[in-house]
């Protein structure tokens, strides 16, 4: 890694091309700058749309930094999308304070389901003693939970005695149900003591057809954006009486709202963009989904959770160009820079990366070096430079036409992505050979990675 | 086991030291980052890492152990990764550090990727990132959370930290269960801060902001209590680390070490243990030859592939005492004197009546207060008088060689040679077969306790 000599706050472009006395820039193949605004979003974009004037006010400071890294010559990742999360499970809750109560379990698939009665808290003894005032019962009535207890316990292959010795008897309620117990609504009675502490009740049925999915419509949102989280049932038997809520949770995980939920054909949709605004603060927030009905007749209850990412943006990146061979006396390439142009809106720490990449003899793309500029920016536009060590891009012998990809800004203050863009505009550095490009500083990651052969092409 | 092996062991460590200390003089280090848990520097050495686990992950090298708060602060936050840099930047210009490894375990690899991937983060002390990892050579992710673990989605959703033998709470870092450290390592939390950028290092990267990544990980609970590997580090963690694995991985067999998945820990980076007997807990202590060949690889010495890997044999005692009948006891013949010798056998009495009864200790691995293996003088199968006819007492040469000797399991817990296709004298015959066995036995002719060697038929 080798940090850039300077450093002082850019100004613009022209201060930029000062501070590097020198070093000859060579003439760009294209010294324009190529707008953002028209550019057409790939696969795992992210583009801010209105940006909010206000300045962040943790992680900012002072002082540009610049830094370059080699990479090994990897095909570039695909691009993130978000994921589907699924469920044939769900929780139920008796609250810490509760009066002894008895809680109605829908079992759709007994065999190799399991029930699991976990006590509130962080008091293993408490928890123990919780546990001993509870009671399952199957649909027939039978008592149910030492048998199943027993079975789990025969899976888990404790040895009871010695976990006694050592002051646990019965650390968790693990209850492995088997087909002879039923299908249908068992029962959980909770007494006094254990209702004073609190249990959560988790029931999986992974044998169960009945599927809960949920999928972010984007990975991240912003107050100006449609977002949504896309619930799908499946099941091998008709579903009945179908109800879907959903819920809201802070990037603190806290309980925060209840969240609309709209039937669109055959799926649902928690309208979550609908009670975001920029009021709400940025960062991870989740989705709680509770889905529940009947299955072919019995009595179903599904939960899941998925998370997404919520920002507010303050800048965006406006154009990116300028791309140019940095020389040094012997003519050799001691540098490829690119000037990334940030419109701000407010007070932020901003940071600016992107990767170069280089075809190899079979047309793959492969990232050969990563830089990274960094800089508190008020509000205004800002000529940032992306400066790619010549010596961190020949490590991996692969010379020609570099590309800039995944160009991406980020906030430091806020810890949230503002924009990317994982074709980077299509920026392309005049064609040069590995041998024009000068020598690396040897560090010692850099001798391990040689070491190791890190930079040698892989198929 | 051979004596050759053991030796050259002792051998390559004893180099591994030197080499250390020549590298320390050039100012080489090795950098510790705790997981979960608001540890000082105190705690985080003695009781996250603890010492013996730390010398031998160092290997001679100066080291500096990280304190700093993993649980109340999330990986991305400044309040858990600006610590760590304002902690290392002096601890760099101190010691004219040029150049340092850094080791982490379980979540402490967050903080890591952060700055991997943040370089021009600035610290609360104004230190910036880059200061730090520039100097950065490698990295050693132990356990990494890298792609989050259902535990912490169970912890958050059922407002429990799911008190199992007391693993998960440790591992959480205790405190709050849903403190900023466990929310951040939901799985779905995971997904965002992998795909915007957060955390550095996408699926399947060997170099992650210019440093090359090992990981060192376990792939399974192993928690036979009658074996050595499942003890390392605390029998409790390990069995708890095993329930922990149905609950987050709807398995007892799941491919995990119990806290984390090996879908998360092989997220990227090179792997290089991939141990079937390294659960959660033991990563960060050493256990299973993993903190020796850390060591290697902080000095930079190679290290066989995850596969070729060897192991000493566990100890197992429940394995010899099956092969050789010991719970029982019998009349039987001593082939070296073909006299007839009272095999003692083990009785729930026996078991419990203050003395270390030779076939009690073998069978359950204890007997009243003591426990193998042991080499304390009072160690039955130690003491000279009990091997009339023999030249030397239960030599290390008796390994591999066709008798399971309840000296060697008293001894070492295990009669096998090392090596992954060692012999291993106490595997218990099929039935209709039979095990030759060496134990402590009374010779009724001549009215002694001796070692004889039986046949245990099955």
């Amino acid at each position: 890694m080798t940090s850039h000599p300077s450093f002082v706050r850019f100004a613009g472009l022209g201060l930029a091309v000062v501070l590097l006395g020198g070093f000859t820039p060579e003439p760009a193949v294209t010294s324009k700058l190529r707008s953002t605004a028209s550019a057409t979003l790939a696969p795992g974009d992210v583009a801010p749309g209105r940006l909010f004037a206000r300045d962040a006010r943790e992680g900012v400071g002072p002082g540009l930094v610049s830094v370059s890294n080699p990479t090994s010559p990897q095909p570039l990742a695909a691009p993130a999308v978000p994921e589907t999360r699924r469920s044939k499970s769900t929780l139920l809750h008796v609250a810490p304070g509760s009066a002894a109560t008895q809680l109605v379990l829908p079992i759709t698939a007994p065999e190799d389901a399991w029930v699991m009665v976990i006590p509130k808290g962080s008091d293993a003894k408490v928890g123990e003693d919780a546990l001993r005032d509870v009671a399952m019962f199957d649909p027939r009535g039978l008592r149910a939970d030492v048998r199943a207890a027993r079975d789990a316990s025969a899976q888990l292959g404790a040895d009871a005695d010695r976990l006694k010795a050592d002051g646990i008897s019965k650390p968790i309620a693990m209850l492995r149900l088997n087909r002879e117990m039923g299908q249908g609504l068992y029962k959980l009675q909770i007494g006094a003591k254990a209702a004073k502490v609190g249990l959560a009740v988790e029931i999986r049925e992974p044998s169960s057809s009945t599927e809960l999915a949920i999928t972010p419509s984007a990975l991240q949102l912003s107050p100006d954006a449609e977002g949504y989280v896309t619930v799908g049932l499946d099941s091998a038997v008709p579903l009945e009486r179908v109800k879907v809520e959903a819920t809201l949770y802070t990037p603190r995980y806290e309980r925060d709202r209840t969240v609309p939920v709209v039937k669109v054909g055959k799926e649902y949709r928690a309208m979550v963009s609908r009670v975001l605004t920029d009021r709400d603060e940025p960062g991870t927030w989740m989705v709680e989904v509770h889905a529940t009905g009947t299955a072919g007749g019995q009595t179903f209850d599904r939960l899941e959770q998925t998370a997404f990412g919520f920002v507010v943006p303050t800048a965006r990146i406006a154009s990116v160009g300028s791309e140019r061979l940095v020389r040094n006396g012997s003519g050799r390439v001691e540098a490829l820079e690119v000037d990334v142009v940030v419109e701000s809106q407010g007070l932020d720490r901003y940071e600016v990366t992107g990767t170069l990449v280089a075809t190899d003899g079979k047309g793959v793309e492969r990232t050969v070096a990563e830089a990274q500029v960094t800089d508190q920016l008020g509000a205004g536009s800002h000529v940032l430079t992306l400066r790619f060590d010549a010596g961190h891009v020949g490590l991996a012998k692969l010379g020609g036409t570099y590309a800039l990809r995944g160009l991406q800004l980020y906030s430091l203050g806020t810890n949230t992505l503002y924009h990317r863009l994982n074709r980077g505009l299509e920026v392309h550095f005049p064609a040069v050979r590995v041998d024009e490009l000068a020598a690396p500083q040897m560090t010692p990651a850099i001798e391990t990675m040689l070491r190791e052969g890190a930079f040698n092409v892989r198929e | 086991m051979h004596l050759h092996s053991r030796t050259g062991w002792l051998l390559a460590a004893a180099c591994a030291v030197f080499l250390g200390a020549g590298s320390a003089q050039a100012a080489v280090g090795v950098v510790f980052v705790h997981g979960t848990g608001d540890q000082s520097v105190s705690s985080a050495t003695s009781g996250y890492w603890t010492q013996s686990a730390i010398d031998t992950m160092r290997n001679g090298r100066p080291y500096l152990i990280i304190g700093y708060p993993g649980a109340t602060c999330a990986g991305y936050s400044q309040c858990s990764w600006g610590p760590i840099v304002d902690q290392i930047v002096p601890w760099m210009n101190a010691n004219s550090i040029t150049s340092f490894t850094v080791i982490t375990h379980s979540n402490g690899s967050s903080p890591i990727r952060y700055m991997l991937g943040h370089t021009g983060a600035v610290s609360a002390n104004g230190n910036t990132v880059n200061s730090v990892t520039s100097r950065i050579s490698q990295v050693i992710f132990s356990a990494p959370d890298l792609k989050g673990t259902p535990l912490a989605n169970q912890v958050t959703t059922s407002g429990s930290f799911l008190n199992i033998a007391n693993s998960v709470v440790e591992f959480f870092g205790g405190g709050s269960y849903n403190n900023p450290a466990v929310v951040q390592q939901r799985t779905d939390n995971m997904s965002v801060y992998n795909s915007n950028g957060t955390f550095a290092g996408g699926l399947g990267a060997t170099t992650v902001g210019g440093k090359p990544i090992s990981v060192v990980r376990g792939n399974r609970v192993y928690a036979n209590l009658f074996s050595s590997d499942a003890h390392c580090a605390g029998y409790l963690y390990t069995i708890g680390l095993k329930a922990a694995a149905l609950l987050g991985w709807g398995s007892f067999s799941a491919a995990t070490d119990g806290f984390i998945g090996s879908d998360s820990s092989g997220y990227f980076g090179n792997i290089i243990i991939d141990d079937g007997r390294l659960n959660h807990n033991q990563s960060r202590r050493g256990c299973h030859n993993s903190g020796y060949l850390i060591g290697q690889k902080v000095a930079s010495a190679p290290i066989p592939a995850p596969g070729s890997q060897t192991y000493a044999p566990e100890t197992n005692v429940q394995a010899a005492a099956l092969a050789c009948n010991n719970y029982y006891s019998a009349y039987a013949t001593d082939y070296m004197t073909d006299h007839t010798v009272w095999k003692y056998g083990c009785s729930s009495t026996m078991l419990n009546n203050g003395y270390p009864e030779p076939d009690c200790l073998i069978s359950y691995g204890y007997s009243s207060s003591y426990r193998i293996p042991s080499t304390a003088s009072w160690n039955p199968f130690l003491n000279p008088n009990n091997y009339p006819i023999y030249s030397e007492v239960c030599p290390d040469s008796w390994q591999g060689d066709g008798i399971c000797d309840a000296c060697l399991v008293a001894k070492y817990g295990f009669d096998a040679t090392t090596g992954s296709s060692g012999a291993n004298d106490c595997v218990q015959a099929p039935p209709g077969g039979s095990n030759w066995c060496g134990d402590l036995a009374y010779d009724t002719y001549w009215g002694v306790h001796n070692y004889a060697v039986v046949q245990a038929l099955h």
